[in-house]
């Protein structure tokens, strides 16, 4: 696919998303009131109407204006999967942080993540995950005294 | 007058500001130095930790941060030909070469003193104009602030990328976002999905660290995944002439140093054009006025000067608007903005008159700032370099890490899953190529947009007369539909050729 036709497609996706919010979200998720002289709503309205519009524009000049119809689209499957990897890994150490601690927690991220970057000495991953965690907490819990998960 | 410098260098000089000075001016030269952070990426993790602080020593922390981040960012690019930050781009077009010719650290020396020159230069223009211009913003009622905000967006959004659609599009997403919580006006939700910790809107700082640091060290995390350590140039050859910087070779450059620092500075207190576009310009400018043209890009000091001097004279003046406005000039001012919202201060056209015994004591600690720049630069050059060639497999891991911490501080237990959100879209507006900048300024400037807009349909009630009264107003209004259309027409009339609007 080429960047002409992918942000094509994204500026159309942004348009239809802009008009279900238009359509669902606001009247959905924005609380009505009569009482005041500008409705709640109105903001709102203005930055997604505009969204939509602007992402309307946006498809229409890459199909019939854009010049450039070579270039290939930015579309990397196993970097959106690495992107993936490394969105779970935080999403399991913000896990662990709220449910065991931030200690856990971290270790866990900054552990992970070295072994994801490349590491395989295991001492070597072994100080990366401890170290920054325990001198986070040491600073914080015991020099400051401000309470960390 | 001397009464107001004494009070404001006796407020500065107190033994917390102080040392938040130094670690602000040490933590901006480490972030700048290693390649993928950036002075940004420091203050937005260290916006959280100014809660603790006083507000002198808050904005002396992050101002302070700001001034090391653009000296911090030429080392690798003198020594890696990595620029540390997007700014310090073209410092590497003459300091590289002259890294190979066994100059590098006559260079980083260059770059050091040129830099502090041009902030200098700029912080003195800042003090100058922000209290004049505040008197005139005093006079200005919301309908004026409504129409400066809509310029300041139609501004920045025109200018900001490669893509004006992206752009815009870019700010109308952060003027959505910063509708969340209560409506202004009326009180009632919006967009807070039965959570109470969204009544008060979304935290700055938390959306900050998201789209601008977590994303970016996600972003390196994937890029530099299994790449081996870079590896710099030594800082300099044995030759005594090559580790030195003299008087002389300083002085030639100080026609250059003074006109990048000029443009820096007038580019700085534009809303929107940032550090970057400034470098490069002062970098051309210095080759127009050269007599001897050829010899930039091949290791010209002339170079190093020219565009350090102009990313650096950017930081002061992006405090004009700020100050004098409430409008930050780019996006390390809007988190600076969020840090002063923190503290109970607002800016704008009455800053001065509220909070003038802060305003100063910041302006002295701007200038204690570049002092410390100075020495802890000159002096910390070999640990910067070690710095530069930081292991990116324990920097980006502790820096994510850092990124949650500071999410925790600022909007606890809800904070770490926002963060991890915000991260998402910064990753997708990276990937995409959407302007971060444009949507971080729509946020911040968001609330002002709406409460003015609200004010002058009050004070219009139903009347459009109103408007045709005001006629500052009117002529921003004008200018601002001028800006536009011209950003348009300049699309449409490139539309046949190579441009992406």
């Amino acid at each position: 696919m080429t960047l002409r036709i992918f942000e094509a497609l994204v500026g159309a996706g942004l348009s239809l998303l802009a008009l279900a919010i238009w359509l669902w979200g606001i009247p959905a998720w924005v609380e009505p009131n009569d009482f005041v002289t500008v409705a709640p709503d109105l903001m709102p309205r203005v930055a997604v109407g505009a969204i939509g519009v602007l992402g309307a524009l946006m498809c229409l000049h890459r199909l019939f204006l854009e010049p450039d119809r070579t270039t290939p689209a930015p579309i990397e499957p196993a970097t959106i999967g690495l992107a993936l990897i490394v969105l779970a890994l935080f999403a399991v150490s913000v896990t662990l942080m709220l449910t065991v601690g931030f200690l856990v927690g971290g270790v866990f991220i900054t552990g992970a993540l070295t072994v994801f970057m490349g590491q395989r000495t295991w001492w070597a991953i072994l100080l990366t995950a401890v170290c920054p965690p325990l001198l986070l907490w040491g600073f914080f819990e015991v020099l400051l005294g401000i309470p960390l998960p | 007058m001397l009464d107001t410098v004494i009070t404001a260098f006796s407020d500065a000089l107190t033994v917390q500001t102080l040392v938040l000075i130094v670690a602000g001016v040490f933590i901006g030269q480490f972030f700048g130095a290693i390649p993928g952070l950036s002075a940004l990426t420091a203050i937005a993790i260290a916006v959280p930790l100014t809660y603790y602080f006083t507000p002198v020593g808050a904005l002396a922390f992050l101002v302070s941060i700001n001034k090391g981040g653009t000296v911090g960012g030429s080392v690798s690019a003198i020594l890696m030909n990595t620029p540390g930050t997007p700014e310090a781009a073209a410092t590497a077009f003459d300091g590289h070469p002259l890294a190979k010719q066994g100059k590098g650290l006559k260079a980083l020396k260059m770059a050091l003193f040129s830099s502090v020159t041009g902030d200098t230069l700029s912080d003195f223009v800042l003090f100058a104009v922000s209290a004049p211009l505040a008197l005139i913003a005093i006079r200005m009622g919301p309908t004026e602030m409504l129409a400066v905000i809509v310029f300041a967006l139609t501004i920045i959004a025109s200018l900001v990328g490669k893509s004006m659609f992206k752009g815009l599009i870019a700010a109308f997403l952060g003027l959505l976002l910063a509708t969340v919580g209560l409506d202004p006006e009326g009180g009632t939700s919006r967009f807070i999905f039965g959570m109470p910790d969204l009544m008060d809107g979304l935290p700055i700082s938390a959306v900050g660290i998201g789209v601008l640091a977590m994303a970016e060290v996600l972003r390196q995390l994937i890029v530099l995944r299994g790449a081996a350590g870079d590896s710099h140039l030594p800082l300099s050859s044995e030759r005594p002439e090559d580790k030195r910087l003299s008087w002389a070779e300083y002085r030639a450059c100080l026609r250059t140093i003074l006109r990048s620092a000029a443009i820096g500075t007038g580019i700085g207190a534009l809303p929107g054009i940032g550090s970057s576009a400034a470098a490069f310009i002062g970098y051309n400018a210095a080759i127009r006025a050269s007599k001897h043209p050829e010899t930039f890009g091949k290791g010209n000091i002339e170079g190093v000067a020219a565009t350090e001097s102009a990313n650096s004279s950017v930081v002061g003046a992006n405090f004009i608007p700020l100050l004098s406005l409430g409008i930050p000039g780019n996006v390390a001012a809007a988190l600076i903005l969020g840090a002063f919202i923190v503290h109970g201060i607002q800016p704008g056209p009455h800053l001065m008159q509220e909070q003038g015994r802060l305003v100063y004591a910041m302006f002295a600690a701007m200038v204690i700032a570049n002092g410390t720049n100075l020495l802890l630069g000159y002096f910390g050059l070999r640990i910067f370099a070690l710095a530069a060639r930081a292991p990116a497999l324990v920097v980006f891991p502790t820096i994510g890490l850092v990124c949650l911490t500071g999410a925790f501080l600022t909007s606890g237990t809800f904070g770490l899953p926002l963060v991890v959100g915000f991260a998402v879209i910064g990753y997708l507006m990276r990937a995409l190529g959407f302007s971060f900048v444009t949507f971080i300024i729509g946020f911040v400037l968001g609330p002002s947009f709406e409460l003015s807009f609200r004010q002058t349909v009050i004070l219009a009630d139903g009347d459009l007369g109103y408007l045709v009264d005001r006629p500052i107003a009117m002529v921003i209004f004008a200018l601002s539909a001028f800006a536009l259309s011209r950003t348009i027409w300049r699309h449409v009339s490139t539309s046949g050729k190579p441009v992406t609007p």
